[in-house]
């Protein structure tokens, strides 16, 4: 009886677009790569999103505490998944040298080897051996933004 | 009471229906079926075409997906998904018929086995999975139908609606053939509303099924190297399955058989994997494990102690007593048919019949408990309070089981292999298809709550 009750108030709910089991999320490019959400990055990229572009990313979703700015690249890298990488490479995503260094460095905590080649076969430009600080992050963060800290959401 | 039992079931029923309209068609074990029958000239060779798989004899599954393709119109999502929910709610209505709800007691223990059918894990693949319809829902609709047709008043009709419920289901998925088992368990067990002459010609039916199966066209079973299935702890591939039983098969099929019935009866072996021993090995034991080992356990626990008590009080029976002996062939016919391949939706059936051998139990105890002794009726209480506690925790789980199919299909139209855009009648469909998958944005499982992994399984 207390499932159906629960199911009845979920169905009101479904009604005005709110079904609680199934909320819409909203995901920006970066938060879709970011959550796994290959359908949708590619549904947002054959809208024509900007693979290269940085885009708010909540708190939870790559590590961070607070809401950061990443790009969709930066995001893949940061969950290890070298399929979003190339799906983001074939649909022109760039990176500079310094963004390419810094997230080469990073991503040298996943200790995955794939990930570390796809970044190497896409170095934009030819050079030595990459110094690494040991600090650098997936993320840029968003300073001087009261709204950075405002879209809390709990994740696993 | 019987309006209370309606409702209740139409307010679960809606609610995964509601889940079910927010998955997308899936590509995998689908779209190749709904694309290979657009290249039909006609319903009679989509028919034709299904007699000349290897192994299976399904030729009203590529008519009837047909049949929805073109009346479609293009909206195949649409009119896919709306068969889905229309065959869910129509199963659990005759679920409910079947039932012959009167009693506030009747109530209770309706409500109890509406849970455990939901819940119980040969039910999930029904909603998360679709061929692009699924047949097994189908099946196990024409199987309450038939059974509500046994309850019934004698006469021709019934009758002939058994004839065609057996013929349409035996030719849709081979589980139809099961449909003949509850027709004569339930002739067997003192239902006559299906009669003699009725038991007849649905068993000439099922020999005409297998002369032509077997002799006209021979097209045969399946072999043991075409799938993957689990032993024990571990999933073997087909060359596995050969190297270890090529020599002694009976053994094998003995343990899909033997798997097939503990499934329903504990939920434990899934498929021929045990589960639930394999986390406790490797210390990953799950609350959803333990949920569903206990409550199944306490279920079946409660089904053997109501089946007996049945058995001694001969002139105390009713209709609903005979549940227990019909879920018992089904349960043993439909094992068997799984002799070869386990998975759990082939055994929905045999879960579907176990949720009425429930309803039975539970309300047989129920009737009984005023004149039970202090201590049993707290005993009794307390499994109750347990077993019902588990169904309503699974059932609440099969929407966070949803939500995950949901995520995985739409996932899978990302990256649509070539080979479905070959053909140019191919292309606009898939195309359709998938352009309704992406548009139908779902819950990725980051956002699901963590409690939710612990306790729902997936």
């Amino acid at each position: 009886m207390i499932v159906a009750v629960i199911e009845a108030g979920s169905l009101v709910l479904a009604l005005g677009g709110n079904h609680p089991s199934w909320p819409d999320y909203q995901l920006n490019l970066s938060e879709a790569v970011a959550v796994r959400d290959t359908a949708e990055t590619t549904r947002q990229l054959e809208a024509g999103e900007d693979p290269s572009a940085r885009r708010r990313v909540r708190p939870g979703l790559m590590g961070n505490d607070v809401e950061v700015a990443a790009s969709p690249l930066e995001a893949a890298v940061s969950i290890g998944r070298i399929e979003l990488m190339g799906l983001l490479f074939e649909r022109g995503a760039r990176l500079s040298q310094p963004e390419w260094e810094r997230l080469r460095c990073a991503a040298r905590a996943l200790e995955d080897d794939a990930v570390l080649a796809a970044l190497d076969a896409r170095r934009p430009v030819a050079g030595d051996i990459v110094v690494c600080s040991g600090n650098e992050q997936w993320w840029k963060p968003i300073e001087n933004e009261p709204s950075a800290r405002t879209r809390p959401l709990v994740v696993r | 009471m019987r309006r209370r039992a309606y409702l209740l079931a139409a307010v679960l029923a809606l609610g995964f229906a509601y889940d079910v309209t927010r998955i997308p068609v899936q590509v995998t074990d689908s779209l190749g079926d709904l694309l290979e029958v657009q290249v039909e000239p006609s319903m009679a060779s989509a028919f034709a075409s299904g007699l000349t798989i290897p192994g299976f004899l399904r030729p009203l599954k590529a008519v009837q997906t047909r049949l929805v393709s073109d009346l479609s119109m293009g909206s195949y999502t649409l009119a896919f998904r709306g068969v889905h929910v229309v065959l869910l709610l129509l199963t659990i209505w005759m679920f409910v018929r079947v039932m012959q709800v009167d009693t506030g007691t009747d109530l209770a223990a309706a409500a109890f086995a509406l849970t455990v059918l939901l819940g119980l894990h040969t039910f999930a693949n029904l909603l998360r999975e679709a061929y692009p319809i699924n047949h097994f829902l189908e099946i196990m609709l024409f199987a309450l139908i038939a059974l509500r047709l046994a309850q019934g008043k004698p006469g021709w009709l019934p009758d002939t609606a058994a004839a065609l419920l057996l013929a349409v289901g035996a030719l849709v998925v081979e589980s139809g053939l099961l449909i003949w088992v509850v027709i004569v368990a339930a002739w067997l067990s003192g239902m006559r509303g299906i009669s003699t002459r009725g038991l007849v010609l649905v068993t000439l039916l099922l020999c005409g099924y297998a002369y032509w199966r077997f002799v006209v066209i021979a097209s045969g079973v399946p072999t043991l190297d075409e799938r993957s299935s689990a032993v024990w702890l571990r999933v073997l591939d087909p060359e596995e399955i050969s190297e270890r039983f090529g020599g002694n098969q009976l053994l094998f099929f003995g343990y899909n058989i033997a798997a097939a019935v503990l499934s329903v009866l504990l939920s434990e072996p899934r498929a021929g994997l045990w589960v639930t021993v394999r986390a406790y090995l490797d210390s990953e034991l799950w609350p959803w494990m333990v949920v569903a080992l206990v409550c199944s356990t306490v279920t079946t626990a409660l089904i053997i102690t109501a089946a007996i008590s049945s058995w001694r009080d001969r002139t105390g029976r009713d209709g609903s007593d005979r549940f227990y002996f019909i879920a018992v062939a089904v349960i043993a016919a439909n094992a068997v048919l799984t002799y070869g391949y386990l998975k759990n939706d082939l055994m929905s059936l045999a879960g579907c019949f176990y949720a009425l051998a429930a309803y039975a139990a539970v309300r047989r105890l129920l009737r009984r408990s005023s004149g039970m002794r202090p201590l049993t009726v707290a005993v009794l209480g307390v499994l109750l309070l347990t077993a019902s506690a588990g169904w309503a925790v699974r059932t609440a789980g099969l929407h966070y089981s949803l939500r995950y199919a949901a995520f995985k299909n739409r996932n899978e139209w990302a990256a649509v292999p070539e080979r479905w855009l070959d053909r140019p009648e191919w292309r606009p469909v898939t195309e359709r298809l998938r352009a309704d998958a992406l548009a139908r944005r779902g819950v990725a499982p980051r956002f699901f709550p963590t409690w939710q992994a612990r306790w729902f399984e997936e």
